[in-house]
């Protein structure tokens, strides 16, 4: 007999990757869909590999290979440990099942570790995305090493453990701490935010600490995510320069943390859970509470009330934007001259439009419209019955990742100009392109989400993060971003002119596509 | 005919390549009616509500409400319909009075009217301590109740419930009828699925019974019940359609 666990997790696995939907189907239209996702992950996959690889590269290059299995450990490690935070305790409490799983003849610890290894697939398929072409490439410039091979496999295997519990252990404290307010929501998705935007800080602050006094090179990021962002990766480093204890020391290290943090959960799961699902208690409506608005704007408010009922929603739609606004408080403080100076005279002058890049590669991070139809789920009937145009539906719901890319984006983009010394036409044009971005993904994340929609969530960060939609918008952006900052580098103002023209016109074209639009509940 | 409400004219529906949910229905539902439609577990109720409703594209076939197409013009079918699902998994985020709000700002209710009507009907459910929580917190039954409000409140020519009355109180349920029964005096029409045939034998004037997808009788309920109970009535016509 399987262990109950197994069982547990097998099923969740089923729902997670929609595997068992496609192979129970008679329906082409799902396979479609899900040939559809897979090449969309398939590409996201090779998108990812295809720039850890560029670095991996640049790492050989300069004569420090030896520390890419660290690096890539501490890497996978911290974006594990931001990630999960962005999940909030969505990873393992709250979700749908909860009722269904809890009255199973089952113990907590069963559930608790089923979910938690749930979560754990989905980073441990990340942490080999990363670490697996970083050993190849290793390989190739420095021939193959079966002692590497088995101490980096082994430090990924167990490389998401410590990040995971440290996350889903700051989410359950903020929830115990907001549990008995009434605006819990929003006060865990600002505490939340606030714990994202203090690593990013500590991040960026190392970042420039770093560049300032070993300049742009490997041995620097090497410093920054290892040394000062993610010392146990050390233990990895330290046992590939011939020591063999620290090797043992991460595993059961981790081994220990990831049973402990079981056991230690297991005692106030069902706490937990409750204050995370508790509701307020009752009250009356005042008869000013009753007024009238147009249905556009009532749409509206009911998404930005969605946005601010799901501290895992907000947290990743506004994850993009933070890190805009961040870069923008933080390019405050920086003394850009030097850098100015520093560089070619025609790559100062293009400076301002790689900005553009920089601004697409945050904006796309964080697209809650990619997931804002999916979150419908069991209320779509609801909202597909009223009587408004499918298009003003659609539109409601990419209007929040507009107006907050919109109101973040133009001015980092001023600050942006200020310190490149931008021209005039600069000052005009990357305010006017962040607006044309911002409309655009908006309307690109709705569109994706039309086409690729996951009603069958269990919990919302399976729609919110590990969606087809999702996957496009963030890396789709990432990619485009890249290719902005490259292409602005050599093309100047001629890619803001692209740029612009590309994003009205397929702006435009969503606009009148969606007015053919009918929405069904299947 | 100029008092039709809700017509169904052939309506056939089928899931993934060969369960014909709904086959070849025709039904026809007047101002004044309160149209029962009753079948077994999967007959094809909800389907055909859900098609009615616009939320569910049909194959063959046509809806039309007070002369519109369901298929050619939801958003004029829609403004005239009122839908509450047999579960009303309402938007837990929003406070009742949010709810009730944005369903009257979307069907465009006006102020005064809307205040009159929320006024009115959560004094009759006893609901005015309630509507400022938010609506994770309701029981079943006050999400029912919550979910009746809202699809009253624009007075909609055609009310498609499915099982209205599951979850809801005694006391909540007998003034749901006599709701209904005004509405229909004032010239709406009420189209229904439900298992319970108590309800439907009290409460509707029209029923029509269906079986595997296909509509096997339909009519004014004294003449499809004749002197015998709908029950016996409901039994016998099963199983001398399985025969």
């Amino acid at each position: 007999m399987k262990s109950k666990w197994l069982l547990l997790t097998k099923i969740q696995l089923l729902g997670l990757f929609g595997i068992n939907k496609v192979r129970k189907t008679d329906d082409p239209s799902v396979k479609r869909k899900a040939a559809g996702g897979l090449a969309v992950f398939a590409l996201v996959g090779l998108l990812l590999i295809f720039y850890i690889v560029l670095i991996a590269v640049e790492f050989c290059r300069q004569g420090i290979g030896a520390l890419l299995p660290a690096a890539s450990i501490a890497i996978t490690s911290l974006i594990t440990l931001l990630f999960t935070l962005l999940q909030g305790c969505s990873a393992l409490f709250a979700m749908k099942d909860y009722d269904l799983v809890m009255s199973l003849p089952v113990t907590k610890r069963e559930v608790l570790a089923s979910r938690l290894l749930c979560a754990y697939v989905s980073n441990l398929v990340f942490a080999a995305g990363v670490t697996l072409p970083c050993l190849v490439v290793l390989f190739v410039f420095e021939g193959f090493s079966f002692p590497v091979l088995a101490v980096t496999l082994a430090g990924m295997i167990f490389a998401p453990i410590l990040p995971m519990a440290v996350s889903i252990t700051i989410s359950a404290l903020l929830t115990a701490l907001t549990a008995r307010f009434k605006y819990k929501n929003i006060l865990q998705s600002v505490l939340g935010i606030a714990a994202f935007v203090g690593i990013m800080i500590a991040s960026f602050s190392v970042s420039f600490n770093a560049n300032a006094e070993q300049g742009i090179d490997m041995n620097a990021m090497y410093a920054l995510f290892v040394e000062n962002i993610y010392p146990p990766a050390l233990l990895i480093q330290m046992t590939l320069s011939g020591q063999v204890w620290p090797i043992f020391a991460f595993i059961g290290g981790s081994a220990l943390i990831g049973a402990g943090f079981i056991l230690l959960l297991s005692v106030c799961y069902e706490k937990v859970h409750d204050a995370l699902t508790a509701k307020g208690a009752r009250s009356a409506y005042h008869s000013k509470d009753v007024r009238s608005t147009s249905a556009f704007s009532a749409l509206i408010r009911k998404e930005f009330a969605r946005l601010f009922s799901c501290p895992a929603y907000l947290l990743n739609g506004l994850s993009g934007t933070l890190l805009l606004l961040i870069a923008g408080v933080a390019l405050c403080f920086v003394d850009a001259r030097p850098v100015l100076e520093a560089l070619p005279s025609s790559l100062a002058d293009n400076l301002v439009y790689m900005g553009l890049g920089i601004a697409l590669f945050c904006i796309g991070t964080g697209c809650p419209s990619a997931s804002a139809l999916s979150l419908e789920s069991s209320h779509r009937d609801q909202l597909f019955v009223l009587p408004v145009s499918a298009r003003l539906i659609l539109l409601a719901k990419a209007f929040p990742t507009f107006l907050i890319n919109a109101v973040a984006g133009i001015p980092v983009a001023a600050v942006f100009c200020w310190k490149v010394n931008a021209p005039v036409l600069g000052w005009i044009l990357l305010p006017v392109s962040i607006l044309f971005i911002s409309s655009f993904i908006a309307v690109f994340g709705i569109f994706l989400n039309l086409k690729f929609p996951k009603y069958d969530w269990t919990t919302e960060t399976q729609a919110i993060k590990q969606s087809i939609p999702v996957m496009i918008a963030v890396f789709g952006s990432m990619a485009l971003g890249f290719a902005v900052v490259f292409g602005a580098a050599y093309l100047g103002v001629w890619i803001l002119a692209a740029v612009d023209a590309v994003c009205l016109a397929l702006s435009a074209a969503f606009f009148f596509y969606f007015k053919n639009v009918r929405l069904y509940i299947s | 005919m100029e008092n039709t409400i809700l017509r169904i004219e052939h309506l056939t529906k089928t899931y993934g390549k060969t369960k014909k949910a709904v086959d070849d229905l025709s039904i026809e539902v007047c101002a004044g009616d309160i149209y029962g439609f009753i079948g077994q577990n999967g007959a094809g109720k909800t389907t055909t509500l859900r098609s009615v409703a616009g939320i569910l594209p049909f194959d063959s076939g046509e809806i039309y409400i007070v002369g519109k197409s369901v298929r050619d013009e939801p958003v004029s079918c829609k403004a005239m319909t009122a839908y509450i699902p047999d579960n009303p998994d309402l938007y837990d985020y929003l406070t009742g009075i949010q709810y009730l709000n944005f369903i009257g700002d979307v069907f465009g209710v006006a102020d005064s009217v809307r205040r009159e009507r929320i006024e009115k009907y959560a004094q009759m459910f006893r609901m005015q301590g309630d509507l400022g929580s938010l609506i994770g917190a309701y029981s079943h039954g006050m999400k029912q109740k919550l979910a009746v409000t809202g699809a009253l409140l624009h007075e909609p020519k055609l009310m498609l419930l499915d099982e209205p009355f599951v979850g809801l109180d005694p006391e909540a349920a007998f003034k749901l009828k006599q709701v209904f029964r005004e509405m229909c005096d004032a010239g709406s029409a009420i189209f229904f699925p439900t298992h319970v045939l108590d309800v439907a034998e009290k409460l509707c004037n029209k029923i029509a019974i269906i079986k595997g997808g296909k509509l096997i009788a339909h009519g004014d309920i004294a003449a499809v019940r004749g002197d015998e109970s709908l029950e016996n009535v409901f039994m016998e016509v099963l199983e001398n359609r399985e025969k």
